[in-house]
């Protein structure tokens, strides 16, 4: 990931999966409006897991909304791969998102009618897409949910739903995977299982994934740490650690004070 | 039900506060009451006269026979919708399992609303919505107002098919008059005019018998009672009589002029020769002027009562009227009897009658838009409640990759199968009832019941009811209700996913 606005290319490289230019969203309007994402500019390559941090309310739930395509934004545009999503029809971003983005939400957001497995593959469906058996196997063995697939999300543990919901992201092969807060409901251990898997698929698959995380030894998961406050990026960390995620919080943190 | 709510709260209200009983026992309270007044609403269909031909609801009027048809019909409003909600939503589970999710997302979030679809039977009475129940019970009412509309008109079908010719009597015998001399009438017509009128193929004819009643005293006039044979009278028309009520122990009166037609009493006809015999008296539009009987009955009450007469219709090729009453009439002759003009209703009474029709044909169609507009509101209601409960799922499916338009299509689908399911749950309980209903003697206070003529009346209003109409107003329903949530499913696709959670997590619904 590169924070484009510093050089102001809005050239494509290669090997960029994702990128925004001038993005911004505002809510509310007159005395009480808010912007949520103000004017941003952001590469993220291919095979790489990128954490988005930073404090409450400072926009990073709205930038990977916007970024996944889930919501329109004011200004600015957004590219996944060679497909802008801004200004195109609904019926068209509608097949992005199917097809080309995966999107794990914190709440697992899995549909409670429906086995673990018909979740998994209701994207699929949805989208008209063949079934890859190898790749269904696949998923199923790295993610670990073999003797869960026929079971409904209820019956189920957090861990094993958000594993489920993960296996419904990946199953389209997207290229690019956006996840809010993806251990927000887990325990550590369940935590430590999730950011493994969603690393495995950066490295194994070349997709790119974008995380949004509260928690440093989350973030220190991922190959760069984006910092983020005010609707505006602030500053990256590459290669982090737990430690340094802090110490870029605190930093952030300063900055605010 | 909350339509329901509303219009009796202040007495449910009163009712509650008035009496102090835990709302545990309401349920049981209510089926107490509801079996209460099914009991006392049988007893009195064996127990109590229907009125009185001279002043209908006059002299030995009872209340209560009344009073516990109502409380029926109110305990049916009351608990049936809960009755019908738990096991259409059951059903409606069964057909989500085998709902295919295929297409762009539209089946998959129709199968989500479907299966996650609740009933709240668990709940207290005062609490529970029951729309699934209450669309049933739309579907019942619906149904049923129109089989019981077109089974009338069956029945008046049935009733303009017993036309006759002439009546061919013995020379100088007064048949149709109004003053014949009160008892068994025993101017018997020759048999061999019956046997040589019969041998004609152009003719159907039906002999009958008649008996003249009323008191000595003069103070009410007498009656007269055309006696036939049923049998005989499903040679004009199939079934003849029957599904007009004839049967043992009933009398058709056509004329809706009760003054006319007087008995002391409804179910005591009084003959000055043997004593008394009880039958029912049913205002019908059967044709003749007289009020007529069953032979069988006649003569279990007077003994053997000879053929007086006989109705002849013609049947054979088209022939204007006149030509036909001269076919009837040169037949008679050369069989050595008179003839005279067909038995027909007074203008008055035809007019009552037609207007009676008119009724029932309006009553029917204001009745059916009104179901009609309910169910449709009602079905839109329901729609907008499966909306706001499930936003996440339709956010969720919409970030998978399902369309706007696949989104707005699972509105009316949802609703379509609902609806559906109401109506093939609904049709039948209410064609059934209606068919049940509209049996003549059944529910008439003190009439005589057979169980197998009433099962035969049942089936013969089951094989009558128009179920063409029945289809179409259920059709036009179920178009009316899916063009409406269609309209509020696009109106409701345009969010993007995030502002769907948005004001998901606004009406509390995640």
């Amino acid at each position: 990931m590169t924070e484009a606005a510093a050089t102001g290319d809005t050239d494509r490289p290669a090997s960029l999966a994702l990128r925004s230019r001038g993005l911004t969203k505002t809510y509310g309007s007159g005395q009480a409006a808010v912007t949520a994402v103000n004017h941003v500019d952001l590469d993220f390559d291919a095979g790489v897991l990128t954490a988005v941090m930073g404090p409450s309310g400072s926009g990073k739930t709205t930038l990977v909304h916007l970024l996944a395509g889930l919501d329109r934004p004011d200004a600015g545009q957004v590219w996944v791969g060679d497909d802008e999503l801004t200004g195109i029809s609904d019926a068209a971003l509608a097949r992005i998102r199917g097809r080309v983005v995966g999107f794990v939400f914190q709440g697992f957001n899995l549909l409670q009618t429906m086995s673990a497995a018909d979740n998994i593959v209701l994207p699929l469906r949805l989208n008209q897409l063949p079934r890859d058996a190898a790749w269904y196997a696949t998923l199923i063995d790295m993610l670990g949910i073999g003797k869960e697939l026929e079971r409904r999300p209820y019956e189920l543990s957090g861990g094993q739903q958000q594993r489920v919901a993960i296996a419904r992201a990946l199953i389209t092969k997207p290229r690019v995977i956006l996840a809010d807060e993806p251990t927000g409901n887990l325990d550590t251990h369940a935590s430590a299982q999730i950011l493994s898997h969603l690393r495995s698929s950066c490295r194994e698959l070349g997709q790119s994934v974008v995380m949004v995380t509260h928690d440093p030894t989350a973030a220190s998961y991922a190959g760069k740490v984006l910092l983020f406050a005010d609707g505006k990026v602030s500053g990256h960390i590459d290669n982090p650690t737990p430690e340094s995620v802090l110490a870029g919080l605190d930093a952030l943190a300063g900055v605010e004070r | 039900m909350r339509v329901l709510e509303i219009v009796l709260f202040p007495l449910l209200w009163t009712v509650k506060k008035l009496v102090s009983v835990p709302a545990e026992r309401w349920t049981r309270i209510g089926v107490v009451a509801v079996l209460a007044s099914f009991a006392v609403a049988v007893w009195s269909r064996f127990n109590v006269p229907h009125g009185t031909l001279t002043g209908t609801w006059s002299g030995d009027f009872r209340s209560y026979p009344l009073l516990a048809w109502l409380g029926c019909y109110i305990a049916a409003i009351t608990f049936l919708p809960l009755a019908f909600d738990a096991l259409g939503i059951a059903t409606l589970h069964r057909i989500a399992r085998v709902l295919p999710v295929v297409g762009q997302g539209a089946l998959a979030v129709t199968r989500h609303t479907l299966e996650s679809r609740q009933s709240d039977s668990g709940k207290s009475y005062w609490n529970r919505k029951s729309e699934m129940g209450a669309l049933v019970a739309t579907a019942i009412v619906a149904s049923a107002i129109v089989s019981g509309f077109t089974i009338d008109r069956a029945v008046a079908h049935q009733t303009d098919a017993l036309a006759f010719t002439a009546i061919v009597v013995t020379p100088g015998a007064s048949a149709g008059t109004s003053t014949p001399p009160i008892g068994v009438d025993r101017n018997a017509l020759r048999p061999a005019v019956i046997t040589a009128l019969e041998a004609d193929p152009n003719l159907v004819v039906v002999p009958y018998g008649q008996v003249t009643v009323g008191p000595t005293n003069g103070a009410t006039p007498t009656a007269a009672i055309m006696l036939v044979s049923p049998a005989d009278l499903d040679r004009v028309t199939p079934a003849g009589a029957r599904p007009i009520g004839l049967q043992d122990g009933v009398m058709l009166s056509p004329d809706p002029e009760s003054e006319s037609l007087a008995f002391p009493a409804p179910r005591q006809v009084i003959d000055v020769s043997t004593g008394t015999v009880e039958a029912t008296v049913l205002n019908r539009s059967w044709p003749g002027p007289l009020t007529l009987a069953t032979r069988s009955w006649g003569e279990a009450a007077w003994g053997d009562v000879p053929a007086v007469g006989a109705l002849v219709a013609y049947v054979g090729k088209d022939l204007p009227a006149e030509a036909q009453f001269s076919y009837v009439a040169d037949a008679a002759r050369l069989a050595g009897a008179d003839t005279r003009p067909a038995p027909t209703l007074s203008p008055e009474a035809l007019a009552m009658l037609r207007s009676g029709d008119t009724f029932a044909r309006g009553f029917a169609g204001v009745m059916s838009v009104l179901v009609l507009s309910a169910a449709c509101i009602a079905t839109v209601g329901f729609s907008v409640r499966t909306v706001r409960k499930h936003r996440q799922v339709r956010a969720t499916v919409a970030a998978l990759g399902a369309t706007p338009r696949a989104l707005a299509l699972a509105v009316p689908i949802d609703a379509g199968i609902t609806l559906a399911i109401a109506f093939a749950l609904g049709t039948p309980i209410g064609t059934a009832a209606a068919a049940i209903a509209k049996v003549p003697t059944l529910s008439t206070l003190g009439a005589p019941l057979d169980l197998g003529t009433t099962g035969w009346a049942i089936g013969w209003n089951l094989t009558h009811i128009g179920w063409g109409l029945v289809a179409a107003v259920a059709g036009a329903t179920w178009l009316l209700a899916v063009a409406a949530t269609t309209i509020y499913g696009f109106r409701v696709a345009g969010r993007t996913p995030v502002d769907e959670l948005r004001v998901a997590i606004k009406e509390g619904a995640v």
